[in-house]
């Protein structure tokens, strides 16, 4: 039984079955049914499967059917896989005009703005690679130190090195940032605590952007751009960083 | 004529002797304090000149010997007829007693005109000490105070000279809603009476958990003069204003005041060590009732107004709508108001200043919004609601501000084209034109893969370079040894170059002499000596000096023997012998190989 099981979710997750959701996602789209092209690119997401264009088309669905919320997450998550993607950038726009009050992220540390400003624009495999080859760069300069006396190798080397610790600390900081969210119901309380008696403290709106600080038992606690801090449900959020939650039922129009 | 001389004289030195020369002692009271209190002694002397006094030790009683003040003053007086000058100088020391019980002054001697004159000594009786009387300021009186039916008509003692209080406006209070705490320092209003915090840099303030506090710490507020137990006090003031967050039993703190107090009374000075604690302050924290759709978050008395910068706007072009929050209450908890749906505009923001208003009137929060018109035409701002608590009247009140016509004048861009405005992060001011619909989906994946972590081949990535060096650097290591140290790479390859010699012995024309250098050339590589001109001796020599066992030099020794009588006696050897020894030289080899490495090692 157990062997029938692990059989059934293999094949359920095998690359020809995200290519079946991927197509019948695209051809409900097609075919105007936005909330069935969600629920089937919610499901490559539920299945962990990873591709900027999953995660457009996902934001296409929710943008059609009515959801800006989840439709900026969407184009966010995209745009963190492939910064480059610029029907994203342009999509993003077009569905933060649909929101309430578009409230930012709030910004990162400012060290790291100051020292990684140049690595805004790099999605994280790009900036993976560029480490591992700098990386690599900097012991075959050294190897090459060893082996013979070139003329200024050993500055080009010290360079070389900081530049790949540059690239390092940049990929790091891209794997570990403050994990974001995006707020998909149309109005959220942000309270005091955790639980539905606590009072209000402020509201979000939908389309909001907020850091997520702390997760318990269902509650997050997020933080805007000015300053504002509150508990929320998580059921109002969509994580824009893995590990994604999905919405089981696709959108509701 | 001589005896007017005399007589002259006479006039002038006589008065000297003639004054009363006398020195006394006095005390300004018998019966002293041990609390530090100081009392006064007088010493006064007559006479013609005279010198200092000189204080003895008396046992229990500190004697300042700097006089505390000093005066002289001169008198003429007519004895039978003769003027006379007498001088008088007077010395107050302050003095403390230090122990209770009977206490003595011994005499105090000073010198006049060259005699040693004595005061009689002193008797004090030292008490515990009573209730220092505090110095009044003239008006004060507490008999003609009118301090409602108080019947106090008792002296002020250093136990009035400080009070503390701390005060609330309210111990029953809504989540948010605002109480002022006030820390009152009361001083006697005496000039003479001086009261100094001592624990510390400043008065701490006393803690506040569960309350949001503005300012952070207490400031000060302006002094006054209050009337408290029918006297009359200095009070200092510090004041802050508390927002509880949570509903239940919040306490605010003691606050505590550790100092000194000084009264300079007529009976001398008074010290004392305060160290005055107030009691904690409960407050009942009522949770809010259920909140109206659209509440604020705000807590307190408010007032809302809306303002555009202009009202003249252009397609496309943003401008800014500013709504403004004026009221007491809890400035992180006024949350913006919720905006209505502005027809023909896109509304983002907002951005956020938060400002005192003069004569402590409350605080103004201000909302700024960008707001886009993307048609031509009349635009409204819509009256906007704001909602929020008001504890006064225990329950939530909705105020609108007015509503705004505005002008929207046409652009000279595409009219069709959609903008959308920036975020709260600094680029509000930046519009992006867009597209009029959004991109459409992308039919082919780039890959539908299942995201995995990258941290095994990042491992492998971080640490195969800096292994691949290492290799790299042991093995340049090796290279430069070989280069740089002869002994070392002959002996690294004595053992391979001897068993090549060795095999060609078999196929060699001189199969002895082949073995011999052979034999030779292993010993001379591996304990790096001169091949050339090396006979059997100087073999077993070496192998001697090196500490190879016995066995294995009578084995070299033999084998190179054999070789050199054949070459020497011209009695080639047969392919037996040749291969017996060729055996026996690389056996030999082979032992001599494991010692020396092992020596090596």
């Amino acid at each position: 039984m157990t062997g029938i099981v692990l059989a059934l979710m293999i094949a359920a997750t095998t690359p020809d079955a995200f290519s079946n959701s991927f197509e019948r996602g695209v051809a409900a789209y097609q075919a105007e049914d936005y909330t069935a092209a969600a629920e089937f690119f919610e499901q490559l997401v539920a299945s962990r499967v990873e591709d900027p264009v999953v995660f457009f088309n996902l934001g296409n669905a929710y943008y059609r059917a009515g959801r800006p919320g989840h439709a900026i997450a969407n184009y966010e998550r995209t745009l963190r896989m492939d910064p480059g993607f610029f029907a994203a950038q342009d999509n993003l726009e077009m569905a933060k005009a649909k929101a309430r009050r578009n409230l930012a992220p709030p910004l990162g540390p400012g060290w790291q703005q100051a020292l990684l400003f140049w690595a805004e624009n790099l999605s994280f495999p790009a900036l993976r690679l560029m480490a591992i080859f700098f990386w690599c760069l900097f012991w075959l300069c050294l190897a090459l130190c060893v082996w013979r006396t070139v003329p200024y190798l050993r500055g080009i080397t010290g360079v070389v090195l900081v530049v790949a610790l540059l690239c390092g600390l940049a990929a790091w900081t891209r794997a570990h940032r403050e994990p974001i969210a995006v707020v998909v119901e149309e109005l959220v309380a942000a309270r005091y605590g955790p639980d539905e008696g606590e009072t209000v403290r402020f509201e979000l709106f939908e389309g909001d952007h907020v850091a997520i600080d702390l997760r318990q038992d269902g509650w997050a606690r997020v933080s805007t751009v000015d300053g504002e801090r509150g508990w929320t449900p998580e059921s109002g959020l969509a994580y824009v960083d893995p590990p994604y939650n999905t919405t089981s039922s696709g959108p509701s129009e | 004529m001589r005896g007017v001389g005399v007589l002259i004289a006479m006039m002038v030195l006589l008065p000297g002797w003639a004054i009363a020369q006398s020195v006394s002692a006095t005390v300004d009271r018998s019966v002293v304090s041990t609390d530090g209190t100081t009392f006064f002694i007088t010493v006064t002397a007559n006479g013609g000149r005279i010198a200092e006094p000189v204080i003895p030790h008396a046992e229990g009683i500190h004697i300042t010997r700097t006089p505390f003040s000093r005066s002289m003053g001169t008198s003429f007086q007519s004895i039978n007829g003769n003027a006379t000058t007498v001088n008088q100088r007077k010395w107050v020391y302050r003095a403390m007693a230090q122990r209770e019980g009977d206490l003595t002054i011994p005499p105090i001697t000073v010198n006049v005109d060259g005699k040693k004159l004595s005061t009689d000594p002193i008797q004090l009786r030292a008490e515990k000490p009573a209730q220092s009387a505090l110095p009044q300021t003239p008006g004060a009186n507490p008999s003609q105070s009118n301090a409602g039916t108080q019947t106090n008509n008792r002296q002020p003692t250093m136990d009035d000279a400080v009070l503390i209080r701390t005060e609330v406006s309210s111990q029953d209070v809504y989540v948010g809603e605002a109480i002022e705490l006030k820390l009152k320092f009361y001083k006697f209003n005496s000039p003479s009476v001086n009261a100094r915090y001592t624990a510390g840099a400043a008065v701490p303030a006393p803690t506040t958990e569960g309350f949001y506090a503005v300012p952070p710490l207490p400031a000060p507020l302006d002094d006054a003069i209050e009337t408290e137990n029918r006297f009359e006090y200095y009070v200092s003031s510090w004041g802050q204003r508390l927002f509880p967050t949570r509903p239940g039993k919040l306490t605010i703190g003691s606050w505590h005041w550790v100092g000194r107090v000084v009264a300079y009374t007529s009976g001398g000075t008074a010290n004392r060590m305060i160290d005055e604690k107030t009691d904690p302050i409960v407050v009942n924290v009522r949770p809010l009732p259920d909140p109206p759709r659209g509440f604020s978050g705000a807590v307190g008395q408010f007032s809302a107004r809306a303002t555009m910068d202009t009202t003249q706007l252009t397609q496309g072009v943003p401008a800014t709508l500013r709504i403004a929050v004026q009221g007491m209450g809890n400035p992180d908890a006024i949350g913006a108001p919720k905006l209505p749906d502005i027809a023909k505009a896109q509304v983002s923001g907002p951005d956020i200043e938060i400002s005192n208003l003069p004569q402590d009137r409350g605080i103004e929060k201000v909302f700024s919004y960008s707001l886009v018109p993307v048609e031509p035409g009349a635009l409204e701002v819509p009256p906007i609601e704001y909602v929020y608590f008001a504890p006064a009247i225990r329950q939530y009140k909705t105020i609108k501000t007015n509503a705004i016509p505005c002008t929207v004048t046409e652009s000279s861009e595409n009219t069709e084209l959609i903008v959308s405005g920036g975020s709260t992060a600094g680029s509000s001011d930046s519009v992006r034109v867009v597209g009029s619909d959004i991109r459409a989906i992308v039919s082919t994946p780039r890959g539908l893969t299942i995201g995995r972590s990258t941290w095994p081949e990042n491992t492998v990535f971080a640490l195969f370079p800096p292994i691949g060096f290492g290799i790299f650097a042991l093995f340049m290591r090796r290279q430069k040894k070989f280069s740089n140290d002869t002994g070392y790479a002959r002996k690294y390859h004595a053992r391979t170059k001897s068993q090549k010699r060795l095999a060609k012995v078999a196929t060699s024309d001189t199969p002895t002499e082949t073995l011999y250098r052979a034999v030779i050339g292993y010993i001379a590589d591996t304990f790096n000596a001169n091949e050339a001109g090396m006979t059997s001796g100087d073999a077993r020599m070496i192998l001697l000096e090196r500490g190879i066992p016995a066995e294995l030099i009578d084995t070299a020794v033999k084998v190179l023997k054999s070789c050199e009588r054949a070459h020497y006696g011209g009695n080639e050897l047969s392919a037996q012998e040749i291969g017996a020894l060729t055996d026996a030289a690389g056996s030999m080899m082979d032992a001599t190989d494991a010692i020396v490495k092992k020596k090596g090692r």
